[in-house]
């Protein structure tokens, strides 16, 4: 858990979080913190949709930030569900079959606060799912959330270039991404630092607020950041604020 | 809090040969055959990952890269597939470099045997043509008889001088360095020495044959989906007990896969781009679950994909699906042409653009990003290596330079006291 970025989000349930990463800014970083957030916290659990990395990833990641996965698999704390092999053809799983698994799981849990987290959605679209079906499944998970009063953090890739060679899977992704960018509460974007390579920083962080957030307390940040394995050695520092420098 | 400083590791696992634990990030780590290369990934390339390289656009540096990559695997004794589109497979393994140091130091040495045994042999075969002339063999007897005499006693001091030694005499009776030992240590070496100069002895692929396995893309029915033909294939091949995860047995050992210039005009042009990446992506969830590493090149220039920071979508895609992404960069071909200085050492840049982040959140390498995203490669006869981009210092005569020493000495030059 990387302790600046709870103090920015605020700590109330029925979040929706938007994070975009570029494939020089990876932002598994930010999945894993909200996943170790969620397993540490004693009335919460977790839902984790992942399309592109395996369980062994998560676990031995967690592992260095202090949580063990194997106690809690299979059990209502962490629904893990690797939907690495999705595709277009109708025989495998489905994102129906994905809600209704959602749904269930929402409905049936004790715990107080659930967090859904679908580790990349750009898979849907590279894979060619058919459009409306990712919008239809995105928007039902965005309701389900507010409903039961979960967490939804999102991870979807922003490098998508505006050129004149762009084919339908780009405009697809362009559009996803700028619907989504409008309509979740909490934006992180990350990028490569702007002003070039320095050694003790890898890129920067931004929080902003995203069109529907209605929080009055919350503050637009912008963090340097350095990542190591373990978190009490990760550095954060706040753009132009003394905060993290001492 | 545990304060064991010891790692924890499973003993009851044998690692397959020639791969070594990273203390990093505690995967499992195979050589790429280029040192510097292996150092920049924090050891070695990862086993499970996939790695994508961007091919220069006028020079063929990267098909370099994948054969060092294929060499490595052999000398190395592990399973190697090759699979291509552009050349016959069978081209690529016939031509790859040879091996200087390594397995083949046996080899070398083998050879220099039988060189020296050729040679013993070829004295006696004179010696029975020459036989027909009586008298010759008899003058040959009589200088063996004199030398026994006379030659001998020379040679012997030089050995007795050997073993009584008059300085350093504390050092008489530890045993002698043997080569013999040291091949035994050599024979599982991470990584080796290859000669660019010359190709690989055809006997040694031979004696390699089973571990060899190719495919040529070009001979299929173009008809069918060749991803996932290609897809069936490997997985197939990774069924083997020899490359699972949970195979405990000695014969474990790495499946090296090489994709000549995926995506290039001769692979099915009916796939259309998701299905390259689905390709790719599926792959990569299969190398995870077994003792298997990918590396493909690829040449994006045909997708426009050059030096300006304009990246085709297309190409970034398949970024996104691969553990590890660089580029090579040649000079050549460049718009502005670089001064000579530069080209001399160096061939062209070397472009980090992802790496690889299994099991962990940061990459195992210890260079700092600076340099990261400051290196060129350099190819020689016998290396191929990658290092920090200097521009080297400016060596030009002028005029200033050359009148120095006029200038220096103050004088008009007719006499050296003469101030």
């Amino acid at each position: 858990m990387y302790a600046p970025i709870d103090n920015v989000l605020p700590n109330q349930n029925g979040k929706s979080i938007l994070i975009a990463d570029t494939i020089f800014a990876d932002a598994a970083f930010l999945v894993n913190h909200f996943l170790s957030k969620s397993i540490k916290n004693k009335d919460g659990n977790v839902i984790l949709i992942s399309f592109t990395s395996n369980y062994t990833q998560y676990e031995s990641i967690q592992k260095k930030m202090g949580n063990n996965l194997k106690l809690y698999k299979d059990t209502e704390k962490l629904n893990f569900i690797d939907a690495n092999l999705i595709s277009t053809e109708k025989n495998n799983i489905s994102l129906d079959a994905l809600y209704t698994r959602i749904k269930n799981i929402l409905g049936e849990t004790s715990f107080e606060s659930t967090t859904l987290i679908l580790d990349d959605i750009t898979h849907l679209v590279y894979i060619e799912y058919p459009m409306n079906e990712i919008l239809d499944f995105e928007y039902k998970c965005r309701n389900i959330c507010k409903k039961y009063n979960c967490d939804l953090v999102v991870k979807i890739h922003k490098d998508v270039c505006e050129t004149s060679d762009a084919d339908s899977i780009s405009i697809n992704h362009k559009q996803l991404l700028n619907y989504l960018i409008n309509s979740y509460e909490y934006i992180i974007e990350i990028n490569e630092l702007e002003s070039g390579y320095t050694d003790d920083i890898q890129g920067q962080l931004s929080f902003a607020r995203g069109v529907s957030c209605t929080q009055y307390d919350f503050n637009p940040r912008l963090y340097h950041y350095k990542i190591n394995e373990n978190p009490a050695f990760s550095k954060f520092y706040a753009k132009g604020l003394i905060e993290g420098t001492i | 809090m545990k304060s064991s400083f010891r790692k924890r590791i499973n003993l009851n696992q044998v690692q397959p040969i020639a791969t070594k634990i990273s203390s990093y990030t505690s995967q499992l780590l195979i050589s790429s055959g280029i040192p510097s290369y292996d150092d920049l990934l924090g050891g070695g390339i990862p086993v499970g990952s996939l790695t994508m390289v961007k091919k220069d656009s006028y020079t063929t540096y990267a098909d370099l890269f994948g054969k060092y990559f294929i060499s490595q695997g052999l000398v190395s004794n592990h399973d190697i597939l090759v699979i291509s589109a552009d050349n016959k497979p069978e081209n690529i393994v016939n031509n790859l470099m040879s091996v200087i140091e390594g397995k083949s130091a046996t080899i070398i040495e083998n050879e220099d045997e039988e060189e020296e045994n050729e040679s013993n042999i070829e004295p006696k075969k004179k010696g029975v043509r020459f036989a027909e002339e009586e008298d010759k063999p008899v003058i040959k007897k009589k200088r063996v008889m004199f030398s026994d005499d006379t030659v001998e006693p020379s040679t012997r001091k030089p050995q007795s001088r050997k073993s009584e030694l008059k300085i350093a005499w504390r050092y008489e009776n530890l045993p002698k360095f043997n080569d013999k030992n040291k091949d035994d240590f050599v024979k599982n070496s991470f990584c080796s020495i290859f000669d660019l100069t010359k190709t690989v002895d055809p006997e040694f692929i031979k004696s390699k044959e089973e571990n060899i396995s190719l495919v040529n893309i070009n001979e299929w029915n173009q008809d069918e989906n060749i991803l996932d033909k290609l897809y069936k294939e490997i997985e197939n091949k990774l069924k083997s007990e020899k490359f699972s995860k949970d195979n405990n047995t000695k014969t474990k050992s790495v499946l090296r896969i090489l994709i000549d210039s995926f995506d290039s005009p001769f692979w099915n042009l009916n796939s259309t781009s998701s299905q390259k990446y689905v390709f790719l992506h599926k792959l990569r969830t299969l190398l995870r679950n077994s003792h298997a590493v990918c590396l493909f090149t690829i040449p994006s220039y045909i997708y426009n994909d050059s030096r300006n920071d304009y990246v085709s979508n297309h190409i970034r895609r398949l970024e996104h699906a691969c553990d590890c992404v660089i580029r090579i960069d040649s000079f050549e071909g460049m718009a502005n042409p670089l001064s000579k200085d530069i080209i001399q050492d160096f061939q062209g840049f070397f472009h980090v653009i992802k790496l690889p982040c299994i099991n962990t959140l940061t990459s195992g390498i210890k260079m700092s990003e600076t340099t990261l995203h400051n290196l060129a490669f350099k190819c020689r006869r016998k290396k191929f290596c990658i290092e920090t981009f200097n521009l080297p210092p400016e060596m030009e005569e002028t005029d200033q330079r050359e009148g120095g020493s006029i200038i220096r000495s103050c004088s008009n030059g007719k006499s050296k006291l003469d101030f």
